[in-house]
């Protein structure tokens, strides 16, 4: 279990790498998709025409690859402009995917004084700090720049964790921020999102077409199966960048908990805030991207699409490493109000979203 | 042909002098902007000084060795403006003059219900914090310094070019003390 603190300069290298490596083979997947959507159109179009002849496969994906090729220059443009508007918009659409919303100084004063402590102590610039009014107890980092690195936590974590057991939470997602963690998640969530984003909108145009359209449909039933094909080749080029997310280290987990406790000194906090969180961290109305991201992701199903190790495992990790005695679960007080950080009353409560704050699992 | 060799060898011996010799630079650069960092908090608690006598002779104006201390502490402070090692030392005292007013105020009941007083030992407490994290990065920073011109092929370069080894920012115990104490008088 020696493994998390070691390597550290080995393992920004490798996420750095990544990051390059998985923007280079972006457009090359998109490449491959289109090929696969024209080949099939290409198949289909012609068992239409000729019913019962024999088709020349070979032929149709030579046509596949000519058309691919010809419009390679304008898949190069879509995927660029695309990174554009990723590289200035990422932190908006993170926003709108967790609906968290920024918090300045003196509406926070605590939790900014707990992060930028811990930012003197690395000498680095404090991230922005962003809540998620909910019930639910997690926390995030993004960003992939200084200027946009920021830390996202949700008010349930805030309201139920001691001062020491947030700091480490924070420490944290700083040290996600440090190993350059959060840049390549946001090159996989958001960079190489455009396949989920797309397949959205082709399924909300498939169940439009066949809902609202209904007095035309003879002869929209071809333009539907071709959208159903489209569909299904953009699911599938969607997992494919699913796929590419196992480029994520599951070690970074470990690593993360190994440098919040370095930052804060204070295994024992971080042992208790994961021992909070754990089986309440589910954010309703977030999605996957979002949650992939966050401090802990409960995935069940035997771990096997599991983003992060299982909470237990980390938990004691961090005692072998420490050599600090796992504190008792199951006698863990809630906590009091006096080792909460205290917030400013104006700020209470305007912001909460009452369907939001609803959903609250076991 | 073998004078090409050799030119290769010392082309290859020169860039690495030049990127140890970068590296030396950038780590003493890293420890000075590590510096100003304290230098902020430190500065913050020298301007907090006189407020916080103020109050505390409204309530107990006959504690004048108190006063006298903190007072002289600060001028040394101010004066200690530079040299490092002359810097911590009147910072230490500084500290360990203001843990003796802290000390004092302890006497005083009134004083400790004030308002104001409360939202000075508030500031307080959070620039004593905000030092201590500010010297770790600084201690961490000269460790590396420090470690870098005493590896070996940099030290050579550390040698030729005076990159002098570094001291830390280490507490006295009066200053430990003072970081220890004041969070504790959060009421």
């Amino acid at each position: 279990m020696g493994k998390p603190a070691i390597g550290l300069s080995s393992h920004i290298w490798n996420n750095n790498a990544r990051c390059i490596l998985l923007l280079a083979l972006y457009p090359v997947l998109v490449a491959v998709i289109f090929w696969v959507i024209a080949f099939l159109l290409g198949l289909g179009s012609t068992k239409g025409m000729l019913p019962g002849a024999e088709v020349d496969t070979l032929g149709v994906a030579q046509g596949a690859l000519n058309l691919t090729l010809e419009f390679l220059p304008l898949i190069l443009t879509v995927v660029a402009i695309w990174f554009i508007i990723a590289w200035f918009s990422h932190s908006l659409m993170i926003r709108k995917l967790s609906h968290s919303h920024p918090v300045a100084r003196s509406e926070e004063p605590e939790l900014y004084n707990l992060l930028e402590n811990l930012c003197i102590s690395r000498g680095i610039k404090i991230p922005h700090l962003e809540i998620i009014e909910t019930h639910a107890r997690n926390a995030f980092a993004s960003g992939i720049d200084e200027k946009s690195y920021s830390i996202t936590v949700t008010r349930g974590l805030m309201n139920s964790l001691a001062k020491d057991e947030l700091e480490g939470v924070l420490a944290h997602e700083l040290t996600h921020i440090l190993n350059r963690d959060v840049r390549l998640l946001i090159v996989c969530v958001i960079f190489t999102g455009m396949f989920g984003f797309l397949a959205q909108l082709a399924w909300s145009n498939i169940r439009y077409s066949l809902f609202y359209s209904r007095q035309r449909r003879d002869n929209s039933m071809a333009t539907v199966f071709a959208m159903l094909i489209i569909a299904v080749v953009l699911w599938l080029g969607y997992m494919a960048t699913l796929l590419m997310r196992f480029a994520l280290s599951r070690h970074r987990e470990y690593m993360a908990d190994a440098g919040a406790v370095e930052m804060t000194k204070n295994p024992d906090g971080m042992m208790r805030a994961l021992m909070r969180i754990s089986g309440r961290d589910r954010i309703p109305e977030t999605t996957d991207d979002i949650a992939m991201m966050c401090i802990e992701n409960h995935v069940p199903f035997l771990g096997v699409f599991a983003t992060h190790p299982p909470i237990e495992q980390r938990i004691i990790a961090l005692s072998e490493v420490t050599n600090t005695p796992i504190p008792d679960s199951l006698s863990l007080p809630p906590v009091a109000k006096e080792e909460r950080i205290s917030r400013n009353k104006n700020h209470d409560r305007e912001r909460v979203n009452p369907w939001l704050t609803r959903g609250r699992r076991p | 042909m073998s004078i090409w060799v050799v030119l290769g060898i010392v082309a290859a011996i020169i860039g690495l002098l030049v990127i140890l010799y970068n590296r030396l630079v950038a780590l003493r650069q890293t420890r000075n902007n590590a510096f100003s960092d304290i230098d902020v908090q430190l500065k913050q608690r020298y301007n907090l000084v006189p407020q916080l006598v103020e109050t505390v002779k409204g309530y107990a104006a006959h504690e004048k060795q108190v006063y006298e201390n903190v007072t002289k502490a600060r001028a040394q402070v101010g004066a200690a403006k530079g040299a490092t090692g002359e810097r911590v030392a009147a910072e230490n005292v500084l500290g360990g003059a203001l843990m003796g007013l802290l000390a004092v105020a302890e006497n005083y009941p009134d004083l400790k219900a004030d308002q104001n007083f409360q939202k000075l030992m508030n500031e307080l407490s959070d620039i004593e914090n905000k030092i201590a994290a500010a010297r770790r990065f600084f201690n961490n920073a000269t460790a590396e310094y420090n470690t870098a011109t005493e590896q070996f092929p940099s030290v050579l370069i550390a040698g030729m070019f005076g990159f002098a080894k570094e001291e830390f920012f280490e507490l006295d115990e009066a200053e430990a003390a003072l970081v220890q104490k004041a969070p504790e008088v959060k009421f």
